[in-house]
């Protein structure tokens, strides 16, 4: 394998991991968010 | 008119310069904050005196913790 | 009677020195006086000199293959792939990725300065040192020592010993190496601008963290497992807040165990014969030229996400993409003081200054899935 093209392939698979981490992150933000919100709608739905 | 001094990160605070009655001039030094082995000079925000300290020395603070108050 | 004294000369190791070895001996007390005066990365420069010394003592048989103390512990150790996983489980224990998670797109900063490492894979391979070599090489320009010395035991075992210390005491000095670096590639308005206040992050968040991660990047890069797992495990010790006990001894005793055993057969790596060649000696330069590449791409990169993003980074963040924990981040933080005394930038470093110890992991196991035998 030449040194260009793992050259190329490691910039681009460590970028593409790293958007793979930043969109996990997001995602998993976005569900943490919708639970807690559900569980305080559910507290306030007791009272 | 009250001015709140918060911290500016989180950390530990090593030393305060400042307590009740302590008139401040804005861009002084008023405390040292520890974080990460680093010690971080706070300044003054505004000029005036200080009505209530909130934290003392050796306190770990958040980010935006309420420190003390200026009058 | 005089050949009877020259046999019992002979069984001694003076009859066996070299002047190579005994080069190696004042490389080896400069390190072991590095650690101590001035405590540049004192845990592992101190074992690391002391090995040295030890390894260039002639008929020691320290490192002689099967016998040998310090070859067991090379052996078993490192070549087994043993001890760096053990210290990311370490370091796992001691991250917080709360300033990450709280600020993701920092994380792209992280991968930015791994770009370094290619480039001084790239130049060294055009050196002429071969393709498993220039990987190694390049790897130190990741500034995570157990990474460099993971992916060397696999790639480039002859050059391990020179590697593991130009990335350790260059990270010793990154406060002197990246400052000036800093200073030329950005204007002092850009060295001034002010991080909008992150996100809270839930302690859910935190807890999920290194599970999705963990799948995520293993899934997508199988080599870098042996050291995420480790990484992410240690993490979830230090979140799930129910094992204090695994958290402690992860964090103190386990690493400091690993850490004699991960520091004196690296010195061990460094006898005469293997070290003093031009070719080890100048990986020195390239090492520094990698440290140098990483901290150029990271701060690059943030002022191109700059061009296009509304919210401005201060792009000084992107030099704590190298993953020098937590130099880089301090370093950023003081050359942001410099520029306005109110600019508190070390939460926001630490952001990317984690994501570049996953980007480092990454690299090695992208170099490794290409390159291992």
């Amino acid at each position: 394998m030449s040194p260009a093209s793992i050259f190329i392939q490691g910039i681009v698979s460590v970028f593409f991991g790293m958007t793979l981490l930043y969109l996990s992150i997001k995602i998993t933000a976005f569900f943490v968010d919708r639970i807690a919100q559900k569980t305080k709608g559910g507290i306030q739905d007791d009272k | 008119m009250t001015t709140e001094i918060t911290a500016p990160l989180p950390g530990k605070i090593v030393r305060l310069d400042i307590e009740p009655g302590t008139s401040i001039e804005q861009d002084t030094e008023i405390m040292v904050i520890e974080a990460m082995k680093m010690e971080t000079i706070v300044y003054a925000p505004c000029d005036g005196v200080i009505e209530k300290m909130i934290k003392k020395v050796g306190d770990e603070v958040e980010d935006g913790d309420l420190i003390a108050t200026v009058a | 009677m005089i050949n009877n004294l020259h046999s019992l000369l002979n069984t001694t190791g003076f009859a066996h020195l070299t002047p190579g070895m005994i080069i190696m001996w004042c490389i080896g007390l400069i390190l072991i006086y590095l650690a101590i005066k001035k405590q540049y990365e004192p845990l592992l420069l101190l074992p690391i000199g002391f090995g040295i010394l030890l390894v260039n003592l002639p008929l020691s048989g320290l490192m002689e293959p099967d016998v040998g103390l310090l070859w067991k512990f090379y052996h078993y150790g490192i070549h087994w792939e043993i001890i760096p996983p053990l210290i990311f489980l370490g370091i796992g224990a001691f991250t917080d990725f709360g300033p990450m998670l709280a600020n993701p797109r920092l994380i792209f900063l992280g991968a930015g300065a791994q770009a370094g490492v290619y480039l001084t894979f790239f130049a060294s391979h055009a050196m002429g040192y071969n393709i498993m070599e220039a990987a190694t090489i390049g790897m130190i320009g990741g500034a995570d020592g157990p990474t460099t010395i993971f992916i060397a035991s696999k790639l480039a075992p002859q050059l391990l010993g020179a590697c593991a210390v130009a990335a350790y005491s260059y990270m010793a000095m990154v406060p002197i190496i990246q400052p000036p670096i800093m200073r030329l590639m950005t204007t002092k308005a850009e060295r001034k601008i002010k991080m909008a206040k992150p996100r809270p992050v839930s302690k859910r968040e935190k807890l999920l963290f290194p599970i999705v991660s963990t799948f995520l990047i293993i899934l997508l890069i199988p080599a870098s497992a042996p050291l995420i797992s480790m990484l992410m495990l240690g993490n979830l010790f230090r979140e799930s807040g129910v094992v204090e006990r695994l958290k402690g001894a992860a964090q103190n005793e386990l690493m400091n165990i690993v850490t004699i055993f991960l520091g004196l057969p690296i010195g061990a790596t460094m006898h005469a014969d293997i070290f003093l060649q031009p070719k080890v000696l100048f990986i020195f330069v390239l090492g520094l030229i990698a440290f140098v590449l990483s901290t150029m791409t990271g701060l690059l990169l943030a002022k191109i996400m700059n061009v296009f993003s509304k919210e401005k980074i201060n792009p000084l963040l992107g030099a704590a993409g190298v993953s020098a924990v937590p130099m880089a981040a301090r370093v950023v933080h003081k050359v942001g003081i410099e520029a306005d005394k109110r600019n508190y930038l070390i939460m926001y470093a630490m952001g990317p200054n984690v994501a570049g110890v996953i980007g480092t992991v990454i690299a090695a196991g992208i170099f490794i899935t290409l390159l291992a035998p």
